[in-house]
């Protein structure tokens, strides 16, 4: 009887432990999990980058999406077909995106010039960043860049729409004239100071890798995470 | 009585032991793993981003550009503090600048970015730890560059809409810009159906590089842009023309900016050219200094196949001299003093890969007819054919020279029309003029075309055995007639493109290292940018002169023997249309500029 009524306490005391014990594991568990994922979409965004910036690798190329799919094994990144990436495909994207910087010398490049040396009023994107390449690999439905993206849909607002080929690039002409290439800058330019006499060359590109990846979900203490990492070069 | 105290002390324990554990011990263990998980987060953003501040501001490395600034942008646009930071780490200065960045000049310029964060922990304060410090360092160097230019201005450059030379001019001029007058080495090659030294320029040309101790003058130079000029197309030689020797000659800039367009593509005779103006300054180096440590490197831009290959028809050596014994040309006795009469002459065979017809003519060996009248800054302003204006007799002589007389050899200067140079040889000559061979190209059995049309779409892959090489397999005649057939343009059209192949396999192996009087060779890179908007090219040999094994890049389907793990690797990039042609350029701006890690 006494062994009994014992017993009994035993499962109340253990009871109540697990009331703390469990949420505690569960909450490290998806905490763990998703630093996990940080590290690693901040590591494929590293190492990604690098590889696209140092143009090492065609990405638009089914092989070289083999490879990220490889490198982001640890996220879920799959390799999908051509540069636009596939919605649902997977559980990560990567976007690479290439900006440039339009001054003089490019509008001159472009034959937007009349006397030889400067812009004319026909070079629109002068003095602005635009799009030079977007490639996407993954799942489109994830997230929406901290760039923005070229309007490639809708009316365009007046402008046409831009055209993004196999390659994931952007034609001159568009870079130099349409807006609806031009880039925005949600995230910090690293050119800030481009023209405030740091006399940066004609030019410029910024080569960027953003990754986001579908974080582990544990309802009610995480719901839908995404973890996002991206670099800049 | 003992048992029920045991018992009801029991009571409860576990609860205790819990509480007790809890907040000293899961907790921080739990605590310990997250908080270890951030800090080690942080310090992987933290050596990304310091990564990211030297690769972005290293490929500034040696521009006038503030590089230190831009290195300290790309890392605040690469680690992000406060609010939009991560997990509120903060760059403390309290140490000094944060992130430290070092810029070292000299003949390598290194940019070193230093950086700490301070990371709040979340757990690990109960036990007294309020924050974390990580650090980490990126480096990101290059060293000076020593690089000659080697332009295709064959007519195909130009097929009526000023394109691609246009934008190929702009954007050399734009690339030569980017290479620091005073510390970098440029020179340009322009060719057609022959090459010229472009630049440096002068009234004289050397053909050989000279010997250690004694380099001939010439080469690539740090004068190669006067930036005093405010204008695209400077004139004169940079201050330091002095030193260069150059004062008063057009630079590399204006000089690109020249370019006319016409006539063949003598790829051989032109990458030979740059070899010797390597060489040259190479040596310049070794003389001066002791030691040669800048990169060396060719880049070579091209839209076509070779069509053209320029020859030394009695030439002693290797097998010559080559003129028939019914030419009536006594200047191919070595008695009469060939090596000091030598007649050059060219070869154009076009209508690739079917070579179906050919011409030929002399004194357009631009690099050797170079005189008060023809310098090469007149030769680059003046591209084959050069027939109106002005008149075509001006350029291409019609008659044997008269001094010295080289005597019964009006058949050989075409009085009859272009027949007159291939009937008076017995044979497609063996080698080029520079001693490519014009019969087994780099040697090593294969000769590997794979021919990308003007849509960007391979068309034909030639490889051992099959049609294109073939016809050589009977170089003593028989069907197919083999190099004795000295009249039948596929020979030479396979002559032009086994040379070609062979002067690359020179460069890359630095072939006259000994002649030079030196132990070891150089290291020669070769970068090539092949353009099959206009006619079409090969991309196959294009990738076998850069001997790059990058099967990632177009094209992606060659044998990995093409290309040799020995020799110095290069890089092919292939354009198809103006806007992957640009693309083409910056990866090459990247590979000569951008040397980082």
């Amino acid at each position: 009887m006494k062994r009994s009524r014992l017993r009994g306490s035993s499962y109340i005391e253990f009871a109540f432990c697990v009331l703390l014990l469990v949420p505690l594991l569960l909450g490290a568990t998806g905490i763990g999990m998703n630093l996990l994922l940080a590290y690693q979409a901040s590591q494929v965004a590293r190492d990604a980058g690098h590889m696209y910036a140092r143009q090492t690798n065609n990405f638009a190329l089914s092989g070289s999406q083999t490879i990220l799919a490889t490198l982001g094994s640890g996220i879920g990144l799959t390799a999908t077909s051509g540069v636009c990436g596939s919605a649902g495909a997977g559980k990560a994207v990567l976007v690479f995106t290439t900006l440039t910087y339009i001054d003089d010398n490019a509008c001159v490049l472009g034959g937007y010039t009349t006397n030889g040396t400067t812009h004319n009023s026909s070079c629109k994107n002068f003095d602005k960043w635009v799009f030079c390449q977007r490639i996407v690999v993954g799942d489109t439905n994830l997230m929406a860049t901290n760039y923005g993206s070229p309007v490639t849909s809708g009316n365009g607002n007046g402008n046409p729409l831009v055209s993004i080929n196999s390659s994931g690039n952007i034609s001159s002409t568009t870079q130099l004239t349409n807006p609806n290439d031009v880039a925005t800058f949600n995230a910090i330019n690293p050119y800030s100071s481009a023209g405030s006499g740091s006399g940066l060359p004609s030019g410029q590109f910024i080569y960027i890798a953003e990754v986001a990846a579908r974080g582990f979900t544990m309802p009610p203490f995480q719901k839908n995470p995404i973890q996002y990492a991206y670099n800049m070069f | 009585m003992k048992l029920k105290q045991r018992s009801n002390n029991k009571r409860g324990a576990i609860l205790m032991l819990m509480t007790v554990m809890l907040p000293f011990l899961l907790i921080p263990v739990a605590g310990l793993a997250i908080d270890a998980t951030i800090i080690h987060i942080v310090q992987t953003k933290l050596q990304a981003a310091v990564d990211a501040a030297a690769l972005g501001s290293g490929r500034l490395l040696g521009t006038p550009a503030n590089i230190t600034e831009i290195a300290g942008e790309f890392f605040s646009a690469n680690f992000t503090v406060g609010a939009r930071g991560f997990w509120g780490a903060t760059l403390p200065t309290s140490g000094g600048a944060n992130p430290n960045i070092t810029y070292t000049t000299g003949i390598t310029k290194t940019i070193t970015v230093n950086a700490h964060a301070q990371v709040p922990t979340l757990f690990m304060r109960v036990m007294g730890f309020q924050a974390a410090t990580v650090s980490a360092i990126g480096q990101a160097s290059r060293r000076d560059a020593r690089v000659v230019f080697v332009l295709d201005r064959s007519g195909s450059m130009d097929l009526g809409s000023g394109q691609p030379i246009g934008l190929v001019k702009q954007w050399t001029q734009s690339f030569i810009k980017e290479f620091t007058p005073g510390l970098d080495e440029v020179g340009v090659v322009v060719f057609d159906g022959t090459g010229v030294v472009a630049y440096p320029s002068g009234t004289t040309y050397t053909p050989t590089p000279g010997i250690v101790g004694s380099p001939s003058p010439g080469g690539p130079d740090t004068c190669f842009w006067d930036t005093t000029q405010a204008s695209g197309n400077s004139k004169y030689g940079v201050t330091g023309g002095t030193t260069c020797g150059n004062t008063g000659q057009p630079d590399a800039v204006y000089q690109v900016g020249q370019l006319a367009v016409g006539g063949g593509t003598g790829m051989a005779d032109a990458l030979s050219l740059a070899y010797i103006e390597l060489q040259k300054a190479h040596l310049r180096d070794l003389k001066a200094n002791g030691s040669d440590t800048k990169t060396n490197a060719i880049l070579l831009f091209t839209d076509g196949v070779p069509s053209a290959v320029s020859l030394y028809a009695n030439d002693p050596n290797n097998g010559g001299p080559w003129l028939t014994a019914s030419s009536g040309c006594t200047y191919r006795n070595n008695n009469n003093g060939p090596t000091q009469n030598p007649i050059y002459f060219w070869v154009t065979a076009p209508g690739n890969p079917i070579y179906s017809s050919m011409w030929g003519g002399n004194l357009q060996l631009d690099s050797y007819m170079v005189d008060t009248t023809h310098t090469p800054a007149w030769y680059v302003t003046h591209a084959m054919p050069k027939t109106t204006p002005p008149p075509f007799s001006s350029y291409v002589e019609t008659a044997a020279p008269t001094n010295p007389p080289e005597t019964g050899c009006n058949n050989f200067y075409a009085t009859g029309g272009w027949t007159g140079y291939w009937n008076n040889l017995s044979r497609v000559p063996a080698t080029d003029k520079w001693g490519n061979s014009t019969a087994t190209g780099d040697g090593n059995g294969s000769r590997d075309a794979y021919f990308i049309n003007t849509s960007g779409t391979h068309v034909v892959t030639y490889d051992n055995g099959t049609t294109f090489t073939g016809i050589l397999n009977n170089p003593s005649g028989g069907s197919p007639p083999g190099q004795n057939a000295a009249d039948n343009a596929n020979q030479w059209g396979l002559a032009m493109w086994n040379a070609t192949d062979a002067a690359a396999k020179n460069i890359r192996t630095d072939a006259n290292y000994t002649n030079r009087g030196e132990s070891s060779p150089m290291q020669i890179q070769i970068l090539v940018i092949g353009y099959s908007g206009t006619t079409g090219t090969d991309a196959g040999l294009l990738k076998r002169i850069a001997n790059d094994p990058d099967d990632t890049q177009s094209p992606n389907s060659l044998p990995a023997a093409w290309t040799s793990s020995s020799q110095p690797k290069g890089k092919f990039c292939l354009g198809t249309d103006l806007l992957t042609l640009q693309g083409c350029v910056d990866i090459m701006s990247s590979i000569l500029l951008h040397l980082t890690r």
